[in-house]
């Protein structure tokens, strides 16, 4: 049944392997055909293929198991048990704030469920720029049915009243919007998505790829982080973790795991950083973490004169791409529209402001609709993205610079966002931007929009898509693995993620991670 | 019982931190402020009971700008004043998830705020105890406003804790009017501490 939780009681529960690096008492060593780091949307699916293909499979993941029994619905405790850094990670400068989850099933297990198929001008764009075969619309049409079936993804028809505001909006202006396709079975509609969702509706990797590989004998080790890779001539022999305890420290305990192949699927900060910690591993061209894109978020509100109560129902299921091609694809920054889930932690902290106003907005939270554009970033000469490289304590850093190529997009979605939300009758509209006052006409939102100081730190700026760091491509001088997802100057080491992509998605990323690896991991399991 | 989490004694600041930025106005600013406040600020500090993290000074600090962060006290419509100490434990906690880097960042504000030569440099020129509730929105607003990127990193890694660890309480939640958990999913849902 679909409500049982497959962790506490599940049929197989009793035949699997599960180690929690917070239990152990001593250093272990295992081995594997193949070793995956990271549980998310790639490890999770990297997992399922290769264990079906008879290989004996270990998935590391540096988060806790926790699964629907678990799942309160509570804010704070969500995201201080299932987010890095309980939500607070951010770029070097503190500009753009990072969504990522680190628990079994990694951001699906707390992601909104939009799933998208890869733009076709994006995949148009990897195959001429950046060499990528393999990877046109039409070879890549399989793989997204394949995963559209396996995670039951169909479009959502009945949008909270949040969406409803955008689909509106939208259809006032003729600008072209529709309903998304969501990777959920029997929803509740209960808008708790970004909490862990307590009915397994959700197919996250959690109750989906990483039980059945689980029931086909693969071992998963949870609270255990990689820390880098052995490598031996040309050849990665296994890799070593710490233990981590309960209040995520280091254990004095290691895991030393030996292993035929290794895949990195700890997204697209955590991939990068293994590599970088990884002692000898060649990076003759010095690409490892470049390239490293967000798909920036900005965000705008409205009140309306009618309950919105954006914290219920599914947290998005409708768009608008109006802007997202419409300057070409490697023109001004293109963006995506979409809603975004109004919970009072999570709507405060991407509203900027603080004291009386910040309030004021915030006691009007029920009537207060939320929408974000994502920008699609990495298209652009301009457009380089950020770097992943390694702190003083050996723990990724991320320096993303926003500069004026990125912030034009920023006031173009800004305006769009106001301008919507006037079509869709708000009373009143402000910007999560510190010069933002509520406004209740769209001639004077656009008149203060323009005059908007667009400098880092004085907007709010999100990103829940990490994405890049170790691209694809068929060049050594460009990209850090082929087309097969394998390193470039190593002969077993795969990178299986949202690492993978050349620029950002343009839509979220996740059925493009499930595809792109389904992909991958399906050619790496038919070799010998 | 836990055990208290690396009580800090010197913190470190790694070169990646906003604090030591590139150009030459934040690392003047921050040659101004740090020079004046670093050597002391290991043998300095007051641990209390119950906190893993946080110290007398950085609790007084939360619990003054706490109302004027979220905007409380400026609201007609409540009488009673938030939980300060319900708060101010449940941001303790949220250290224990920070990165190293965040934490350091963190602590090195807060010390800079403590010290009377920097904490005038941030525009605040009376004590903690001492300063009006005015005087503090004040100082955030010039903070939020200012031309240097660092005094915005500061309104922002500040503001937003106090922000997140108000609106995780529940009356801070109820406060806006937010219902809680669908009524069709309370009854599945565990309580506190519930296997
Ligand atoms: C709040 C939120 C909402 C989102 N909503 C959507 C959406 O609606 N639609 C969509 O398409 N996308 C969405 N995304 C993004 C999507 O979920 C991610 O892009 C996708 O899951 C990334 O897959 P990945 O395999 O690259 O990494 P992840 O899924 O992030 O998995 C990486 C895992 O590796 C682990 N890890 C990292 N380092 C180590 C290490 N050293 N050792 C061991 N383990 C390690 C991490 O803890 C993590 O669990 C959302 C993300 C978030 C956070
Ligand atoms: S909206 Fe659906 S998928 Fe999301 S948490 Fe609720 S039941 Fe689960």
């Amino acid at each position: 049944m679909q409500w049982d939780d497959p962790f506490r009681q599940g049929k197989n529960l009793a035949s699997w392997s599960l180690i929690d690096g917070a239990d152990l008492s001593e250093d272990i060593t295992l081995e594997a055909d193949v070793v995956i780091v990271g549980s998310g949307a790639g490890g999770g699916v990297a997992a399922e293929i290769l264990s079906r293909s008879g290989r004996k499979v270990i998935l590391i993941e540096e988060g806790s198991l926790k699964s629907s029994g678990d799942f309160r619905l509570k804010e704070a405790q969500a995201y201080l048990d299932l987010y890095q850094e309980g939500m607070t990670r951010s770029t070097q400068d503190g500009a753009i704030c990072i969504l990522q989850g680190r628990t079994v099933g990694g951001s699906t297990t707390v992601n909104w469920t939009s799933s998208f198929r890869t733009p076709r001008e994006t995949l148009g764009y990897w195959g001429s720029e950046w060499g990528l075969e393999g990877c046109g619309v039409e070879e890549m049409a399989p793989w997204f049915a394949k995963m559209e079936q396996r995670l039951s993804i169909e479009p959502w028809l009945s949008p909270n009243s949040n969406n409803q505001v955008l689909d509106r909006g939208c259809e006032a202006l003729g600008w072209a919007h529709a309903p998304i396709p969501r990777n959920v079975k029997g929803c509740w509609n209960l808008g708790a998505c970004g909490l862990g969702c307590p009915t397994n509706a959700k197919q996250s990797m959690l109750v989906t790829t990483i039980p059945a590989a689980l029931d086909r004998g693969a071992r998963l080790l949870h609270r255990v982080r990689v820390q880098e890779l052995i490598i031996r001539k040309e050849r990665v022999i296994g890799l070593v973790a710490d233990m981590i305890d309960r209040l995520g420290r280091v254990r004095p305990f290691r895991v030393t795991i030996h292993a035929q192949q290794c895949i990195l699927s700890a997204g697209a900060i955590g991939s990068p950083a293994v590599l970088l910690r990884s002692e000898g591993i060649p990076d003759p061209y010095r690409l490892i973490g470049t390239r490293t894109f967000l798909h920036p978020s900005v965000f705008g509100f409205a009140e309306f004169a009618e309950p919105i109560e954006g914290y219920q129902g599914a947290p998005q299921s409708s768009y608008s791409d109006h802007f997202q091609w419409r300057d070409g694809v490697e023109g001004p920054m293109g963006f995506k529209l979409e809603a975004t889930p109004m919970h009072p932690v999570f709507a405060s902290v991407i509203m900027r402001g603080h004291g009386l106003t910040h309030w004021q907005r915030m006691q009007n939270l029920p009537h207060m609709a939320g929408t974000l554009a994502l920008l699609r970033d990495g298209f652009h000469p301009e457009s380089t993205g950020g770097r992943v490289s390694l702190g003083t304590a050996r723990q990724p850093v991320l320096d993303y610079r926003v500069g004026a190529f990125e912030m034009d997009g920023v006031r173009r979605a800004y305006l769009a966002m106001a301008e919507m939300f006037f079509a869709a009758g708000a009373q009143k509209v402000n910007l999560g931007h510190s010069d933002s006052e509520d406004y209740d006409s769209w001639a004077k939102a656009r008149e203060a929009i323009a005059k908007f100081r667009y400098e880092p730190l004085r907007l709010r700026l999100g990103s829940a898509h990490v994405m890049g760091g170790c691209r694809m491509g068929s060049d050594p001088k460009r990209s850090v693995v082929n087309t097969k997802g394998r390193y470039h100057h190593l002969e077993n080491l795969y990178v299986f993620d949202g690492s993978l992509f050349p620029t950002s998605v343009g839509a979220n990323p996740q059925l493009s991670i499930y595809a792109l690896v389904a992909k991958c991991a399906s050619e790496l399991a038919a070799s010998s | 019982m836990q055990e208290p989490l690396s009580r800090r004694r010197f913190v470190s600041l790694g070169l990646n931190s906003p604090w030591v930025l590139r150009n030459t106005g934040k690392m003047a600013l921050f040659g101004l402020m740090g020079g004046a406040v670093w050597p002391l600020s290991s043998a300095f500090g007051q641990s209390v009971h119950g906190y893993h993290h946080l110290r007398a000074q950085d609790i007084r600090i939360l619990q003054r700008l706490l109302p004027v962060a979220v905007g409380w006290q400026r609201s007609a419509q409540k009488g009673e004043g938030p939980d300060l100490e319900l708060v101010i434990r449940g941001l303790d906690e949220m250290f224990l998830v920070l990165s190293e880097q965040h934490r350091n960042d963190l602590f090195f504000l807060f010390d800079l705020l403590t010290f009377p030569v920097s904490r005038k440099i941030l525009g605040l020129w009376k004590d903690w105890d001492a300063a009006t509730d005015q005087e503090l929105e004040t100082m955030l607003h010039a903070w939020s406003e200012s031309s240097l990127e660092l005094k915005r990193y500061a309104y922002q890694s500040l503001v937003l804790l106090l922000q997140f660890a108000w609106y995780s309480t529940e009356k801070g939640a109820q406060l806006t009017g937010y219902p809680g958990p669908p009524a069709a999913i309370r009854p599945f849902l565990r309580a506190e501490g519930e296997l």
